[in-house]
């Protein structure tokens, strides 16, 4: 379908979103947060909308990529690191 | 996909939490060496998240040292250490902000743009390999890495919060004082940020 085409069917028809609309639902969505209602429109959009579906799957991709590297960059907090909280909040008077 | 969160209020009961705000209210040093033999480890875990080992120490000393001083201040609202929780994330996200990467403006240009009918504009580039498969390589993994440090300290803030301390979007709103909404937004916009730094990684796997 004609992506000009798609646009009007998705911003005139009831019961149809616009990509735009989608991005406004998209954090809830994921999060498994949307209310039903909203959850249809958001699933037929991205049953009808090729430019939708790379979109979130490019979008689930980089979240996951993201959540994946940053929990491997976090090691556990060094005892020293402790050590030296411990000595510099105790040692003093506040 | 969500891990189990860890309480901070958990660890000790509201009787030994009036011991403590009692012996800190008094001036007490052993007071103090327990609260803070208690929470440094769990302090410094998300200040360490937010902004990296040097700066954690100050954060978190800092913060038991401003909650030595002021403990007349605490209103017993929430639990000592959800307070201090507060003040070591806030305190971490005002130095992110001061290392300059708080240009928001730096990500203007979105990774979703849309047709004056709304329509998305995204490159068909063929089928997406999956998460495991792109993070095999080193340049997806360079990406990420690099994306992550560019990001403005506001929008890392909200990630580590979410995807690392795993706070749900109202904590997050909550911790750093901003509405859902806007909480939501800067979620949304760090995604893109990163799917922007992917995007020459998904051309380069879908060849
Ligand atoms: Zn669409």
């Amino acid at each position: 379908m004609k992506r000009r085409i798609r646009g009007v069917i998705m911003g005139r028809l009831p019961g149809m979103i616009t990509c735009r609309a989608l991005d406004e639902f998209i954090v809830d969505y994921l999060e498994g947060a949307l209310a039903e209602n909203d959850r249809v429109l958001f699933e037929r959009h991205i049953r009808f909308c090729p430019d939708c579906r790379r979109y979130l799957a490019r979008y689930r991709v980089a979240l996951e990529a993201g959540e994946r590297i940053l929990s491997e960059m976090d090691e556990p907090v060094p005892q020293e690191l402790v050590e030296a909280v411990l000595a510099a909040v105790t040692s003093r008077e506040p | 996909m969500r891990r189990a969160k860890p309480d901070p209020s958990s660890g000790s009961s509201p009787a030994e939490d009036d011991a403590i705000l009692s012996g800190l209210r008094s001036g007490s040093k052993e007071a103090r060496a327990a609260l803070a033999g208690e929470l440094a480890g769990p302090l410094l875990r998300v200040a360490r998240r937010l902004v990296g080992d040097q700066d954690a120490q100050d954060c978190v000393q800092d913060a038991l040292l401003q909650a030595f001083r002021n403990v007349d201040r605490f209103e017993g609202r929430s639990s000592l250490r959800t307070w201090l929780y507060r003040i070591v994330v806030n305190a971490g996200l005002q130095r992110l902000r001061a290392r300059g990467r708080n240009r928001e403006d730096a990500l203007e240009n979105p990774y979703s743009e849309f047709d004056a009918s709304g329509c998305r504009m995204v490159a068909d580039v063929g089928d997406l390999p999956g998460v495991e498969d792109l993070l095999l390589r080193k340049e997806t993994r360079d990406c990420v890495r690099a994306a992550i440090d560019e990001l403005p300290a506001d929008y890392r803030a909200v990630i580590v919060l979410h995807h690392l301390e795993n706070h749900g979007i109202g904590e997050v709103a909550d911790l750093l004082d901003i509405t859902p909404g806007a909480a939501k937004m800067r979620l949304h916009r760090a995604r893109l940020a990163l799917a922007a730094a992917l995007e020459p990684v998904f051309r380069g796997a879908c060849e």
